[in-house]
């Protein structure tokens, strides 16, 4: 990336897979799929205290159609297994998601035969955030990871 | 009569009206009347206890059951709570039942609270309940293999929860899995009604009748031949 200085004004020269990644990355519209405590502290984050709209994540999009990255956040149950992965499905490319708390990452304390042992038995995860529940700040780290992540994607990568 | 004389008599008229089944029966030391009983009067226990004008068991409180594992011969028991409102007495019953495939007679046709619960024994423990309108699993999925609190499901490896890697999980709509209704009617129908419902069908009737809502059946036959007459005349007169 480089600027340059023109009679009336200043242009920067990026390569279109950059300019890309950067807007992708500061529209990122979130689908939570809440099911147990750590939907608390996502809340917490959501709302004006700690504003993920300050990191372009302004709208929480309650529709699988209209979102680019998926939050699971809670324990997912065996019976909830398939509708999860039926939501997955129903996303958009290019799609991207992220593993909130320890019950989501890997079953967490719910080593049980009710309880799935990690997401990522379903699909494929980007982030994983842990903690039981993980703080505001933690999941924040997660969702500037995630932007590193959309930001370094070449356009082929994306699908 | 003191409670204790009561559940003490309660225990004689069930040992007196059904005998030999009773295998054991008497008041523990929880103040609780307990009685054991064999799978043939699982169904007739109950539907006595709740219609018997002295006793009035009419609220079923819980069904349960209890694997003993290497522990009894017969391995599994089905315990039914059942409650008196009008003595304010509870009873615990057990039956046992044994067999590879354990099966018990329903409740659901004298107590319509059973219906689930029993559902919930046939998920959990196996226990099949014949003639229950939707013999299904409530908790697991339909297609769920076992059942979890049995002593011998294991606690991890192939039922874990999670899917071994590699298995294509699909996205569709599962059908439920719904056997056939086993009686055509719907439940409260085939219920017999309690001592109480009967009293309060009475009650209602009479509470109508001097409201004036209803009227009795005879005034009712011959209203409309007074009206239609009354019609007949005025039509005449027209």
């Amino acid at each position: 990336m480089g600027v340059t200085q023109w009679p009336g004004g200043a242009a920067i020269t990026t390569t279109l897979s950059g300019m890309v990644g950067w807007a992708r990355k500061y529209s990122g519209w979130p689908m939570p799929f809440a099911t147990a405590c750590c939907g608390i502290e996502y809340m917490s984050t959501m709302s004006s205290g700690y504003d993920q709209g300050r990191f372009g994540w302004e709208r929480p999009s309650f529709s699988p159609r209209q979102a680019d990255v998926m939050i699971v956040i809670g324990t997912i149950s065996l019976k909830m297994g398939p509708v999860l992965k039926r939501i997955y499905d129903q996303m958009a490319e290019p799609k991207y998601v992220i593993s909130m708390g320890a019950c989501a990452c890997c079953g967490g304390m719910f080593d049980a035969y009710s309880v799935i042992q990690g997401v990522d038995t379903l699909f494929p995860v980007d982030v994983y955030v842990p903690g039981c529940p993980p703080r505001p700040e933690t999941l924040i780290l997660g969702y500037m990871e995630l932007q590193k992540k959309m930001q370094a994607q070449q356009l082929e990568a994306r699908g | 009569m003191t409670k204790l004389e009561l559940q003490e008599k309660l225990i004689n008229d069930i040992k007196a009206q059904f005998k030999d089944h009773v295998k054991h029966a008497e008041v523990d030391h929880y103040g609780m009347p307990v009685v054991e009983i064999d799978p043939e009067i699982h169904v007739e226990l109950p539907a006595w206890l709740k219609n018997s004008e002295e006793w009035q068991f009419n609220h079923f409180t819980d069904i349960t059951s209890v694997d003993y594992l290497n522990r009894r011969e017969i391995r599994f028991e089905v315990v039914v709570h059942l409650r008196s409102h009008k003595n304010n007495i509870r009873i615990r019953i057990k039956t046992p039942v044994g067999g590879e495939n354990p099966k018990l007679p329903t409740l659901s046709h004298t107590f319509i609270g059973s219906h689930w619960t029993e559902r919930e024994v046939y998920d959990l423990m196996g226990i099949e309940f014949t003639g229950h309108p939707r013999m299904t699993r409530l908790l697991n999925p339909d297609d769920f293999d076992g059942h979890p609190l049995r002593k011998d499901f294991p606690i991890k490896g192939k039922f874990r929860g999670s899917f071994p890697k590699g298995t294509v999980i699909s996205n569709k709509r599962r059908e439920p899995n719904v056997a056939a209704p086993t009686h055509p009617k719907p439940l409260d129908q085939l219920m017999p009604r309690t001592v109480q419902e009967q009293k309060r069908e009475v009650m209602k009737l009479e509470y109508e009748r001097k409201l004036g809502l209803v009227k009795d059946e005879p005034e009712q036959t011959e209203a409309p031949e007074e009206t239609a007459d009354a019609k007949e005349e005025g039509g005449d007169a027209k």
